[in-house]
């Protein structure tokens, strides 16, 4: 009885012993790889980012704007640090990945080999947004100043609508390059659009009621009797100056 | 224009510029659909040469845009008629005429873009530009253009014309006062656009790499003047007499002119800091030709429009002027802006601060650049209701004097301005 219970557990201990001595080497030879991995990962990151100072990529994004659209949104990196950081986090995800196969853990191998499958979206997903986002900022602006300036009264909420408008347009854009189901959010645009439509004719259609009718009676009375005349509409002009034909442009 | 007529043009450009050989003078004309007025400018330049230059070969380039009006035509059919009737003597040397379209970005930067290569090409001493629109030019602009040049060692000759107080507000607003105050030389019409200038000057015009950008188009003037003076050139001012011209669509024209004229001067303050920011006060540039007083037509200015979309911009582009403007500059716009119709007044003080402003904020790509030029130009409308306002009676010497103080305004803030910039990194 003494026996074989020393036996099972000497032969227990043995396959556990034979299990670690088996592991060791692979654990062993994980943690060389995830060092490895890190090291390269920092060395990459050190070149690159020298690589991106020797190529003047900070002032190729100064002069694209594309600073002032960081710093605006609060991020705190130059373009050079952020691509650097990146590619420092590619390096280690692919280590975690080699990490998985020495150590035998497929699940991990396979999570991190589709993550890293899954980047290229991801990085056309973010640059797609970040274009909407620049493109939506551009117009926006454009479309801002030049309603204020032809004198349109509401010029910021249409700028800001035009920029949101693009913005919206580029991340549904980017959910389906990431293979987000996307029909949800275009029947969600769809429902308000029509909800917008339809509250501007309702606001029309009660508010200017009146407005239309005097219209079509006019319309109707010129029609009927086109020798009369509408009376001439104010001068718009300032009582101390003229109107102008030749304003202060000429230089 | 086909492109076998193209080739046919260059050829014929080409052997008439051989024969030609070398010239003393060139005068050049850009124009784009002026067949109303060039002939007259035409004939003034001719006359101009032959009665002050008789003895100098001379050379009148049009460079066109591709009119659709018949100008070329115009030019070619332009002729002086009797010669006694303007002149004592007849000239001893012809005066050729070239009429050739320029290639590259439309505007009048690349037309005197051409008139540069041709100038150096003929070897030409001394060169003059004028405006195709002009219908005040008299024979004598050719003499006040060019003899600082050929008799004085000068290199750039700057126009000074008298003009009614409502004309040329980019001008005495932004672009001499600010130019006075960087490159200390009191010119003041540095984008009149009748300039004269050596064929030293032409060829390191010709050498800079600029032909892409806005000074291509309307910038060119401003670029000239300032090229002139950061290169170390000799300059001077010649008196004119009157300046008009054309008429121009303020609804068309403000935006797009303002952007490129501002837009220029702001884009020469990046490259040229090492020199603006040594420069401290300013001093007169020396003036050629009698001055005299003479008749101007009247200006009609709508400042309840200009006063409308100023208000319209406070309230509409506020953030965009927040991010623009120091916070004491946006309080005392906002301020200005709720002022009541009677009392309204844009003081010198905020003014220049709000230019400033811009310079750092262009400087610095707060926003897009385009955007940002845009945003000044209902700021802009304030201030000239307000000079409007301010002057409504008053006489061109006083007009003037109100021009003086708001020059010496810019140049008593300029040290905090290179402060900032260099603040900046």
């Amino acid at each position: 009885m003494d026996e074989s219970f020393q036996a099972i557990l000497h032969k227990a201990w043995f396959v556990v012993a034979e299990q670690v001595a088996n592991f060791l080497p692979k654990l062993l030879a994980g943690v060389v790889v995830l060092l490895i991995g890190f090291v390269i990962a920092r060395l990459v990151r050190g070149l690159t980012a020298r690589f991106f100072v020797a190529v003047r990529l900070d002032r190729i994004s100064d002069r694209l704007g594309i600073s002032a659209f960081l710093a605006r949104g609060d991020v705190r990196y130059t373009v050079a640090e952020i691509l650097a950081t990146v590619i420092y986090w590619l390096v280690l995800l692919l280590s975690f990945q080699l990490l998985g196969l020495v150590l035998g853990l497929e699940g991990l191998a396979h999570f991190f080999g589709q993550i890293l499958g899954y980047l290229p979206r991801l990085v056309v997903a973010l640059v797609i947004i970040l274009a909407g986002i620049l493109i939506g900022s551009f117009f926006g602006g454009a479309v801002q100043v030049a309603a204020s300036n032809a004198g349109f009264p509401a010029a910021k909420p249409l700028g800001q609508t035009v920029k949101y408008l693009i913005s919206f347009f580029a991340l549904v854009m980017a959910l389906e390059e990431l293979r987000i189901a996307t029909q949800l959010l275009v029947a969600t645009l769809q429902i308000v659009i029509a909800a917008v439509a339809l509250a501007l004719a309702l606001a029309f259609g009660l508010g200017c009621k009146d407005l239309a009718g005097e219209a079509v009676r006019r319309w109707v009375s010129r029609t009927s009797n086109p020798s009369r005349g509408e009376a001439p509409s104010g001068d718009e002009g300032h009582p101390d100056v003229q109107t102008t034909t030749r304003s202060s442009t000429s230089n | 224009m086909s492109p076998e007529e193209q080739r046919s043009h260059a050829a014929e450009v080409e052997q008439t510029l051989r024969e030609i050989g070398r010239a003393d003078l060139v005068v050049g004309i850009p124009s784009y659909n002026n067949a109303r007025t060039i002939g007259h400018v035409v004939r003034a330049v001719m006359a101009g040469l032959a009665k002050y230059f008789s003895d100098q070969a001379a050379v009148i380039v049009n460079s066109d845009g591709g009119s659709k009006d018949g100008t070329p035509e115009v030019v070619r059919q332009a002729a002086l008629g009797d010669y006694r009737t303007v002149l004592a003597t007849h000239p001893l040397r012809p005066i050729h005429r070239l009429t050739t379209p320029y290639h590259g970005v439309p505007g009048k930067g690349s037309a005197l873009r051409l008139v540069f290569e041709i100038a150096v090409r003929l070897q030409a001493r001394a060169c003059a530009v004028v405006d195709a629109d002009l219908r005040s030019i008299t024979p004598e602009w050719m003499d006040l253009l060019l003899s600082p040049i050929l008799r004085e060692g000068f290199d750039f000759v700057a126009p000074l014309y008298r003009r009614h107080k409502y004309d040329g507000t980019i001008t005495n607003s932004i672009v001499y006062p600010l130019t006075r105050a960087l490159y200390g030389k009191r010119v003041r019409q540095p984008i009149g656009g009748d300039f004269g200038f050596s064929g030293r000057l032409a060829a390191h015009y010709l050498a800079q790499d600029v032909w892409h950008t806005d000074v291509a188009r309307f910038g060119i003037d401003i670029w000239m003047t300032t090229t002139a003076i950061t290169g170390g050139f000799r300059i001077c001012q010649a008196f004119l007499g009157a300046k008009i011209h054309d008429a121009k669509d303020p609804g068309v024209d403000l935006s797009g002119m303002l952007m490129q004229v501002v837009g220029s001067v702001l884009d020469l303050m990046e490259s040229n800091y090492p020199i603006w920011s040594k420069v401290q006060g300013s001093e007169p540039v020396p003036v050629f030709g009698l001055e005299y007083e003479v008749g101007l037509e009247p200006i009609r200015v709508n400042v309840a429009r200009m006063l409308g979309i100023f208000r319209l911009g406070a309230e509409e582009l506020g953030d965009l002027w927040q991010k623009i403007l120091s916070p004491a500059t946006f309080r005392a716009v906002q301020h200005i802006a709720g002022s009541p119709d009677a009392d309204f007044r844009f003081p010198p003080d905020v003014w220049v601060s709000v230019i400033y402003d811009f310079a750092l904020a262009f400087h610095r790509r707060v926003i897009h650049r385009d955007h940002l030029l845009q945003a000044l130009v209902p700021l802009y409308l304030g201030r000239t209701a307000s000079f409007v306002l301010e002057t409504p009676e008053s006489t061109a010497d006083e007009v003037e004097a109100v021009i003086e103080e708001l020059c010496l305004q810019f140049e008593r803030q300029k040290p905090d301005l290179v402060a900032r910039w260099e603040g900046q990194g």
